[in-house]
């Protein structure tokens, strides 16, 4: 049984839920109130995890904590196909590798800038975080832009979406909510179009399903 | 600002793939761009007639766009409102209609032009030849700022204030260098060049000028800065 430390308004534990769906794994939500009561830094939470961070799973007695993680834990084991994590090619894992790192650097520059604007995070220089947001962008919609003329739709080159899309996509696509428009990226609000056209995609709110 | 009786150059034609809608911006007006199943291409104001609220975050449904907030549905080509989803019997007025601009397709992009304009758009200089068109760059910076960093590079003439060749030393086709000014502090400069390299040729000199708009990047600067370089 998987158990489910999560928050609606989260975008990482969004990350695990949206797996969770596209894989068709049942769930149970433990649910955590970020905002405002901050519950996850409270002793209860902290036993479980002590970074304090949502989103945090635990499968079957294993605790699983970090976003990206999560996602690599949920697809080596819940996913029979494979194809979500690719662990068979090399050069193909380090490439999922590469963009789970990228998706962890949105927490401070992206993501921040949206808990500024939307949950009053106002100790958070927005400025420096939009500005952060918008050199990370640049590299995203460029690598997009040359894997679409190469014929690749997602972020690895392989011929369907894997975790680092799934890692990537919430705090890009939401990045609207800290005031950082993605019209200047255009082939990142294409490639947000596929992801919501994956069989089973789930959407939160903040973001508009296809 | 000046520029509403000319065609600008908005995103390559390419970039408005099946049942996706793109999102412009050109002297300030934001414009969506999306392409019907049956091949029409629509420029549109990025404004629901209804309450306001921005196309670009609506679906795409084949023949029509449906707005998000309340799913009035407006039709390719005229714009005009097919179904009210709250009065489904009722025909929907002739006023629940989306602004459309006019728009052509040439040279490899979508042109659009904001008022009244006479001709067609043109590139005299590759008629007869192949069109390549490459990455687009927006720099945060006024048309001007972006065309004088163009006039400082060797090889680059700036025809008019939108508008620059590049004849590149060694290479038989010119490169078209096109500015779309989207506001007065932003700026998005596309490339066409005329040839029709393949393969891995293509992709060096796609990459190559990927390369060069990003150098150019932190070059380009403001008037005001121009203007105290020139007094000092």
């Amino acid at each position: 049984m998987i158990e489910l430390y999560d928050y609606e308004l989260s975008s990482d534990a969004y990350k695990a839920r949206l797996l969770l769906a596209l894989l068709g794994v049942a769930w149970t939500q433990r649910y955590v109130e970020y905002y405002p009561r901050r519950q996850h830094r409270a002793p209860e939470f902290l036993a479980l995890s002590p970074r304090g961070e949502l989103p945090v799973i635990v499968d079957d007695g294993t605790i699983v904590d970090d976003a990206q993680n999560v996602l690599v834990h949920l697809a080596s084991r819940h996913d029979p196909t494979g194809r979500w994590y690719p662990q068979n090619d090399a050069g193909l894992t380090s490439q999922v590798s590469t963009w789970l790192a990228f998706a962890a650097a949105l927490t401070p520059t992206a993501s921040a800038a949206r808990l500024h604007d939307g949950l009053l995070y106002h100790h958070i220089d927005v400025d420096e975080a939009r500005r952060g947001a918008h050199e990370q962008l640049a590299v995203l919609d460029e690598h997009l832009w040359f894997n679409e003329d190469a014929g690749w739709s997602w972020l690895c080159t392989v011929d369907q979406p894997t975790i680092a899309d799934i890692a990537c996509f919430p705090d890009v696509i939401l990045a609207e909510e800290g005031g950082i428009e993605l019209r200047t990226y255009p082939a990142i609000r294409r490639w947000t179009d596929r992801v919501k056209a994956i069989p089973g995609f789930i959407a939160m709110p903040g973001i508009f399903p296809a | 600002m000046h520029g509403t009786s000319r065609w600008f150059p908005v995103i390559r034609s390419e970039e408005i793939v099946p049942r996706h809608i793109a999102f412009v911006q050109l002297l300030d007006e934001e414009i969506v761009l999306w392409r019907a199943d049956d091949g029409a291409l629509n420029a549109w104001e990025n404004r629901c007639p209804h309450r306001g609220i921005r196309l670009s975050i609506g679906t795409h449904a084949g023949s029509e766009i449906v707005c998000r907030y309340h799913g009035w549905r407006f039709a390719s080509g005229s714009g005009s409102c097919t179904l009210i989803p709250a009065h489904p019997s009722q025909v929907p007025p002739k006023a629940a209609r989306v602004r459309s601009y006019q728009i052509r397709e040439r040279y490899g992009f979508a042109w659009i032009a904001l008022g009244d304009v006479e001709g067609e758009p043109s590139l005299p200089e590759l008629d007869g030849l192949p069109h390549l068109t490459l990455r687009s760059m927006t720099f945060a910076a006024a048309a001007a700022d972006v065309a004088a960093t163009l006039a400082s590079e060797p090889g680059i003439v700036v025809h008019d204030p939108y508008r620059a060749v590049w004849e590149r030393m060694g290479d038989a086709a010119p490169m078209l260098l096109l500015l779309q000014p989207e506001s007065s502090a932003m700026t998005t400069l596309h490339a066409v060049a005329g040839n029709d390299l393949t393969g891995a040729g293509r992709l060096a000199f796609l990459r190559a000028h990927n390369a060069w708009c990003k150098e150019i990047r932190p070059r380009i600067v403001s008037e005001e800065s121009r203007s105290a370089q020139a007094s000092r």
